[in-house]
C-alpha cells in the first residue's frame, strides 16, 4: 500500500508540469503595456509586409518549459485583412483575429471572438508569435469562409485542449483552425466529410504524456477529456498545421517573429 | 479505508488545477482595464493612437482565383495582388469591451 501511495504522491505532485495549449480570451499581461503594443504592431506591420491576407497565427501562453513535448504554441487563430470600423466611424485597415476562445467560467465550453494584435498577445508569456502564411489561393478561401459565416457553422463548442481532430466530440483553437482550412480546401462544412479528409491528410501531434496525468486530467479538468481518442491521444497543434499545408504545396511561409523583429524557420 | 482517504487527501491537495492549461484562474484582465492601460500608456495623445474596433469585414482579393460569391455575410472586395505590402493603420485596434465588463470596471473604480 505504501508503495502505491507513494506512486500516487509522485504522479499528483508532478501532475502541475502538465500543461497543453489552452483558449483563454482575458489573461492578465505580463510584459509592460508598451512592449506588448510594440510587439503586436510589429507582428501586424510584418503580415502587411508580406501581403498576407488571412494568416494563421500562434501565440505562447504558458511557459515554453512547461509545454509537453511538440506543442510551441498554446493558441492558434486566423487573422484576416480586414476594413475595421472603430467607435468613432472612422474605417481603417488591419488585422481581425478570428478566435475560437474558451468560455469564461465555463472551460469546457467555447465560442468564436473576433479580437485585434494588442488583444491576442495580451496575456502572452513570451513575445514571439507563430506567422503561418498560405498561398494565395488557400488565403481567398479562408476569406470566404470567414466572411460568409461558414466558420460557424463547423465550430463545436464543446472544448477539449486535447481534443482528437478525426472526430467533432470536442473542438479546440486549433482543430477549428484546420476546420476552416480544410472547409475552404473541399468547399465544404459537412463535418462527416472534414474529419474523413483529415483523417486521410492530416498528421496530427502525438501528446507524450504520462497515462495517469491524463487519467488525472480527465477527472479533474473540465477542459481536458480523452473521451475522443482511443488508445494514444493525438492532437491537432500550430506547427502540425504548418506541416500540413507544406505537405499539400499550400504554404507560402512559416515562421516564427520575435521580440526583437527577426524571424526563425517554423518549419 | 484511512488509507484510502489519504491517498485521496492527497490527490486533490497536490493537484493544481488551474495550472493544466491556459484557461482558468488567470481571467482577471477585462477588456476595459485593458483599454485603461493602453491608454495610459499613450498617454495625451490616446485618443488619436487608440481605437475601438466595432465591426471588422474582411476584404476580399478580386480577380485573384475567379469571382467569389457570397451568399451571407459581408466583404469588401478591393484589387489587389498577392504579394503587394498591405497597409495597416499606426493605430492600436482593440474589441470593445462588452456592456458587462464596462460595468464591472466602473464598479472596481468607484470602491
Amino acid at each position: 500500500m505504501k508503495k502505491i501511495l507513494s506512486a500516487i504522491i509522485i504522479a499528483t505532485l508532478s501532475f502541475s508540469s502538465l500543461t497543453f495549449a489552452g483558449s483563454a480570451q482575458n489573461t492578465a499581461i505580463q510584459f509592460s503595456v508598451e512592449d506588448v503594443d510594440t510587439f503586436a504592431k510589429s507582428v501586424e506591420l510584418y503580415a502587411a509586409q508580406e501581403g498576407a491576407r488571412a494568416f494563421i497565427i500562434g501565440r505562447v501562453g504558458r511557459p515554453e518549459k512547461d509545454l509537453p513535448e511538440g506543442i510551441n504554441f498554446t493558441h492558434t487563430a486566423i487573422a484576416v485583412y480586414s476594413s475595421i470600423t472603430l467607435d468613432t466611424g472612422e474605417a481603417v485597415k488591419g488585422y481581425a483575429i478570428h478566435n475560437l476562445y474558451q468560455k469564461e467560467g465555463e472551460a469546457d465550453k467555447s465560442e468564436l471572438v473576433i479580437d485585434y494584435p494588442v488583444d491576442f498577445f495580451w496575456g502572452v508569456n513570451t513575445l514571439k508569435a507563430g506567422i503561418i502564411i498560405p498561398t494565395l489561393d488557400l488565403q481567398q478561401r479562408i476569406i470566404e469562409v470567414i466572411a460568409s459565416g461558414k466558420d460557424k457553422q463547423i465550430h463545436n463548442e464543446n472544448y477539449s485542449v486535447i481534443a482528437n481532430p478525426f472526430n467533432n466530440t470536442f473542438q479546440n483553437c486549433t482543430e477549428h483552425t484546420l476546420n476552416i482550412l480544410n472547409a475552404g480546401v473541399y468547399q465544404t462544412t459537412d463535418m462527416t466529410q472534414l474529419k474523413s479528409n483529415a483523417k486521410q491528410h492530416f498528421k496530427p501531434q502525438k501528446i507524450k504524456a504520462n497515462p495517469f496525468k491524463l487519467l488525472l486530467g480527465n477527472w479533474f479538468i473540465d477542459d481536458v477529456s480523452t473521451k475522443d481518442h482511443s488508445g494514444k491521444v493525438y492532437t491537432t497543434t500550430f506547427t502540425t498545421i504548418g506541416k500540413y499545408l507544406q505537405k499539400n504545396n499550400l504554404l507560402s511561409k512559416a515562421v516564427v517573429f520575435n521580440k526583437e523583429g527577426s524571424t526563425e524557420k517554423l518549419l | 479505508m484511512k488509507t484510502l482517504n489519504k491517498v485521496l487527501l492527497i490527490l486533490l491537495t497536490t493537484t493544481s488545477l488551474p495550472s493544466f492549461a491556459d484557461s482558468g484562474a488567470s481571467k482577471n484582465a477585462s477588456a476595459a482595464s485593458k483599454h485603461s492601460a493602453l491608454a495610459a500608456s499613450h498617454g495625451t495623445v490616446a485618443s488619436a493612437k487608440l481605437g475601438s474596433a466595432i465591426v471588422a469585414t474582411p476584404l476580399i482579393i478580386v480577380g485573384a482565383i475567379g469571382s467569389i460569391s457570397l451568399k451571407t455575410g459581408k466583404a469588401l472586395m478591393e484589387n489587389a495582388l498577392s504579394t503587394t505590402p498591405l497597409k495597416i493603420t499606426e493605430k492600436t485596434i482593440t474589441a470593445a469591451p462588452s456592456p458587462a465588463q464596462m460595468m464591472k470596471a466602473n464598479q472596481q473604480e468607484e470602491l
